[in-house]
């Protein structure tokens, strides 16, 4: 069942990836209730904002380099383009100023870890969104 | 390995193992292997001649980070210079402590904020050129050992850093000889959208250790004591001891998704000594298309040290002709301090690869000083290919 599952979620995975009209929602889990906006967001994943209004600290997740909703999310949150997004980080990693975000391989590794994990902050196709989150917003 | 989540570098190829307690440390690390040379016959300049040469501004660093909770963090950074025979020095090593979500000290050797690139010079990939411009990024030496406090604020969409830095170096093999200074370093960033500021101010007690300006003091002290004039002050202008520098600063991006502005503009003041008043600036522009960045630069410099008449005020006319004796290597070796020129440089980076570029630059400097010399040629054409990565 569990490998019927993940067959299943590795499918969807490339269906809704390949369909790059899909809409894309940034999600936390549903215990967190932080009042999160567009521009906290991009904050977050430029590593400018390191904790919720809670206080709690933030763990952003992106999704692999070359992911079309990743490309998709640096794209129209960040502002920024891949390899602007690289050598952003590759300043502030060789300054010891920060760190880019953790990345997991698979939406089903951030559907995992968004719904384990209320300090964590990610994205996917709205399709995909799971019990257990809340949407902050669609793109 | 565990099936958690790593911090992942730049690309996806990062590595991090369990420190003693327990806290993970993370490597990333650069590499640029650069080569460069003389196309002008019989010239030299900014470390290149007539043979292509790949080892003396190629790098590759390592860097070690860990944190240790409660807002502690240990960086250390290592790199190994072509230049240095690919000996190993630590650039960066330090502790730093987050005293509160805006405000971080850092303590122990960090880059200092001269200039707008400082902090990632040796990280070819974070820019476009092939090697930063060589008449902005004079000083010979980019970390310091001392504390800084960094704050970070925003104000509405302005993020804003500014940085106050207490360091000191000891340099023992400056081009002018052995050199130890401390000075105190602001710096301010502010970065909007697209656009980036920069401005710095750093105020330096300076010493350099120098035998021939020694010898030529110690000459002028005698020449005022016989001829009644105070040569020791002429003396104290020639020596860099206890003299104050400033340095001033000032950049500015503009990056849009296919294009982008970079200028900056430097001047250290070093007044009534050989150093004088360096100004140092450029401007350039670069398109993106695809995987390719094309990019033009034009530097312009003026470096001066005092004149003669400033130099020399307290001297009676009377005295002066018959002082030839000093005057004449007094001012062959102040005018060996002054310089004036300007450069064009055309390059283009193209990245092969997520993680890795290939740089090229070809950039024309045209010496301004006049040179009594009618065949004297001011233009020196040289380029630089450069391959650079993050891993």
């Amino acid at each position: 069942m569990k490998k019927l599952l993940s067959i299943f979620i590795m499918l969807s995975t490339f269906i809704f990836s390949s369909w790059a009209s899909a809409e894309t929602a940034v999600i936390v889990n549903a215990a967190n209730t932080n009042e999160v906006n567009q521009s906290m967001v991009k904050r977050m994943f430029l590593g400018k904002m390191k904790k919720y209004p809670s206080g709690s600290s933030v763990i952003p997740i992106n999704l692999p380099a070359g992911d079309v909703q990743r490309d998709g999310f640096d794209d129209a949150v960040l502002g920024k383009s891949p390899k602007q997004m690289k050598s952003y980080w590759s300043k502030l990693v060789f300054t010891g100023k920060g760190n880019p975000p953790q990345e997991v391989a698979s939406i089903a590794d951030m559907l995992q870890l968004i719904s384990t994990n209320p300090d964590a902050i990610g994205y996917l196709p709205a399709d995909q969104v799971a019990d257990g989150m809340t949407v902050l917003f669609t793109f | 390995m565990k099936r958690k989540l790593l911090p992942i570098a730049i690309a996806a190829a990062s590595f991090s193992v369990a420190g003693v307690s327990n806290a993970e440390i993370n490597m990333n690390g650069f590499a640029t292997i650069s080569g460069g040379a003389v196309l002008t016959e019989d010239k030299s300049i900014n470390g290149l001649d007539e043979d292509i040469n790949f080892q003396t501004e190629s790098n590759i660093g390592l860097q070690f980070s860990s944190e240790m909770g409660d807002g502690i963090n240990a960086t250390a950074q290592f790199i190994a210079r072509g230049d240095n025979n690919w000996g190993v020095e630590a650039e960066w090593a330090y502790i730093s402590y987050d005293v509160t979500d805006s405000v971080k000290v850092l303590a122990g050797k960090q880059r200092s904020p001269f200039y707008m690139y400082s902090d990632y010079k040796d990280v070819g990939y974070a820019y476009h050129w092939a090697a930063v411009p060589d008449n902005v990024y004079w000083i010979g030496f980019d970390s310091s050992n001392g504390v800084s406090v960094i704050m970070n604020n925003y104000f509405g969409d302005l993020d804003s850093t500014f940085q106050i830095m207490y360091s000191t170096i000891d340099k023992p093999d400056s081009s002018l000889g052995p050199l130890d200074l401390s000075m105190l370093q602001l710096n301010w960033t502010a970065v909007y959208d697209f656009a980036t500021f920069r401005v710095g101010y750093t105020n330096a007690k300076l010493n350099i250790e120098n035998e021939g300006l020694d010898t030529l003091a110690a000459s002028w002290v005698d020449a005022g004591a016989g001829a009644g004039f105070d040569g020791q002050k002429i003396a104290d202008n020639i020596l860099i001891k206890d003299d104050t520098a400033t340095f001033i600063g000032a950049g500015l991006t503009l990056d849009f998704d296919s294009y982008f502005f970079v200028a900056e503009i430097s001047q250290l003041n070093l007044e009534t000594s050989l150093l004088g008043i360096n100004t140092n600036s450029y401007i350039g522009a670069g398109y993106r298309v695809g995987d390719f960045t094309v990019h033009a630069t034009y530097m312009l410099s003026n470096e001066t040290a005092t004149e003669s008449d400033v130099l020399y005020e307290d001297i009676p006319d009377a005295v002066l002709p018959a002082l030839g004796a000093l005057t004449g290597p007094t001012e062959a070796t102040f005018e060996g301090q002054r310089a004036e020129y300007h450069a064009i440089s055309a390059g283009v980076r193209w990245d092969f690869n997520p993680s890795a570029a290939l740089k090229f630059d070809l950039t024309n400097q045209v010496d301004d000083k006049d040179n009594a010399d009618p065949e004297y040629e001011p233009n020196r054409l040289f380029y630089r290919l450069a391959m650079t990565t993050v891993f």
